[in-house]
């Protein structure tokens, strides 16, 4: 039994049974085991040598196995890369693999022959108890590798080309530096006392606005950082560069956010809960829905965001509640050209009477594949505050002198 | 105090280090060849649009790769099944002794190398759709895919 489990592992080597699990580690444990029951419990000291003569012997076919099964996948890949090859250059790849098995085959079938002739039935039972006690000794048993079999992905692990066809969050393993407006990470990220965006931005607000809201009437950010695709629908991230340039440079608060998706035929269902480090109104959080629709030229996402800024301990205040409900609409004219239109309805303060605010904005982007990695250059023009359809006072206002332009470029790269 | 390029500077490190450090937790072993190939194939699927304009050929070169990585799980699943049926039927049916005998049913030769007819199948078929995918690229079409990965 112990010798049919041996042989499970070699089949786990050539790379079926587990995508992923370093195998060849586990079945040197299992022979280092074998090695070492075999010295202890053989007694007798020719017939001792002899079986580790064989574990030895077979070690060396293994060794010779491993070898032929590199060069084979080195043979596919130089294939691959070659425009011109043939179907001969591939079935050239298939050749001494299929010499190399028969080879390990027979050294295999040698070496358990020999060590079976060196041990009696008693230390035999022994070492096969001894090695298949350990817990990685589960991996040779073809029954329990089947049902431990990894579950397929239900997401394809490569980086997502055209705008409108990303989903809400990144593949597994996928990072993207960001330092560019109009990510999906920080769509809908407007809190009560500021709007965050990636990259370099200059946001004007007229005097009405600016003394109504304490925010500069000229500013000037610079907001960069990362996110990770760490499960396939899962990512986790943060604008870990936040500066303010002006008109005082200052950092301003760190965003952190995780985003869950869950995936339907049609459309993407998305919670991401964001927060703030602490700035002049305490901890900011974000908790947010978000529905997409992606598409090859059309997408469309909207969102329900319910932003809050309250304080910290050691300086309270009264929550500073707020309701976000953003809307986008993305067009790839071309698949590495997008434009997008941004609007939707946001209310920073629901004390305050009248906040009611609809946003309108415009962006554009480029997509370029630059070697393995994919970078978004993008640009956007944005009135934050165009509409108060019903204001305390007064009729309805548009805000035209009220605006914000952002641009920078975002990198995407598989981190495996 | 320290000066804000010193903090800016400190800032980028502790970025730099958390993306390191959620790739690093998430490092594994080196695949094997069926991942390699679903690897590649994954890598290019979603980026064909961006090389090649002509909407047609994009659609059937994702077609392309993304068969390889069902390709690539097919050969998985096919070689589990061949190993759990070479524990279960033994290759030569004997009687008495020998049938205990995992030599001498061909039980272990069995499952030392089960049978391949499913692993040639499937390379076949991945050298078929590899050829047919240089048929629908050019050649600096192909390079900048290559280098996806």
């Amino acid at each position: 039994m112990l010798w049919v489990a041996l042989a499970t592992a070699i089949m786990l080597l050539s790379g079926e049974l587990s995508r992923e699990a370093d195998d060849g580690a586990t079945l040197a444990l299992l022979l280092g085991a074998l090695r070492k029951s075999t010295i202890q419990d053989v007694a007798d000291a020719p017939r001792r040598a002899a079986a580790l003569r064989a574990i030895a012997s077979f070690e060396r076919g293994l060794e010779a196995y491993r070898r032929q099964l590199a060069t084979f996948k080195a043979c596919i890949t130089a294939a691959d890369q070659k425009y011109a090859a043939t179907r001969a250059d591939y079935d050239a790849c298939r050749g001494p693999l299929e010499a190399e098995r028969a080879s390990l085959r027979a050294s295999l079938v040698t070496a358990q022959n020999e060590y079976e002739a060196a041990v009696t039935e008693d230390e035999r039972a022994r070492v096969a108890e001894s090695v298949m006690a350990l817990p990685e000794a589960h991996l040779l048993d073809p029954v329990r590798a089947s049902e431990g079999h990894q579950p397929v992905p239900t997401r394809s692990r490569g980086l997502e080309g055209a705008m409108s066809e990303r989903h809400s969050t990144l593949p597994r393993n996928a990072v993207a530096i960001m330092y560019g407006p109009i990510s999906s990470a920080t769509f809908g990220q407007r809190f009560p006392s500021r709007i965050i965006d990636g990259g370099t931005s200059y946001a004007h607000l007229d005097r009405t606005l600016a003394d109504a809201t304490g925010v500069p009437a000229n500013l000037w950010n610079m907001r960069g950082g990362a996110r990770v695709g760490m499960f396939d629908d899962f990512e986790a991230g943060a604008l870990f560069m936040p500066l303010q340039l002006g008109p005082k440079f200052h950092y301003d608060p760190v965003l952190i956010f995780f985003t869950q998706q869950f995936r339907f035929q049609s459309f993407d269902l998305a919670f991401r809960a964001s927060f703030q480090t602490p700035g002049d109104t305490g901890w900011a959080i974000a908790p947010g829905a978000f529905l997409s629709f992606p598409g090859p030229r059309l997408a469309l996402r909207a969102g329900a965001i319910l932003p809050m800024e309250v304080g910290t301990l050691g300086h309270k205040i009264s929550p500073i509640v707020g309701l976000n409900v953003p809307l986008r609409v993305t067009w790839n004219v071309l698949p590495s050209w997008f434009l997008l239109a941004d609007s939707g309805v946001a209310y920073d303060r629901l004390r305050e009477q009248g906040g009611l605010e609809v946003p309108l904005g415009f962006g554009t982007g480029y997509t370029m594949l630059a070697g393995s990695k994919v970078i978004d250059f993008s640009a956007s023009f944005s009135w934050d505050h165009w509409l108060v359809p019903a204001p305390a006072q007064g009729s309805a206002q548009l805000h035209w002198a009220a605006y914000r332009v952002a641009l920078g470029a975002s990198l995407y790269f598989q981190a495996l | 105090m320290a000066s804000p390029l010193l903090m800016l500077f400190r800032r980028a490190l502790v970025g730099v280090g958390a993306v390191l450090g959620v790739a690093a937790c998430s490092a594994r072993p080196p695949p094997r060849l069926s991942v390699d190939l679903s690897a590649r194939a994954t890598a290019k699927a979603g980026v064909v649009p961006l090389v090649v304009s002509d909407r047609v050929r994009a659609q059937r070169l994702r077609a392309i790769y993304l068969e390889v990585v069902t390709l690539g799980r097919e050969l998985d699943r096919a070689r589990v099944d061949a190993l759990a049926h070479c524990r279960a039927a033994p290759q030569r049916p004997l009687s008495g002794a020998a049938a205990s005998d995992p030599i001498g049913s061909g039980a272990f030769e069995c499952l030392i190398a089960p049978p391949l007819a499913e692993s040639h199948a499937a390379l076949d078929r991945y050298t078929q759709l590899m050829l047919e995918a240089r048929t629908l690229l050019t050649q600096r079409e192909f390079e900048k895919l290559a280098r996806m990965r």
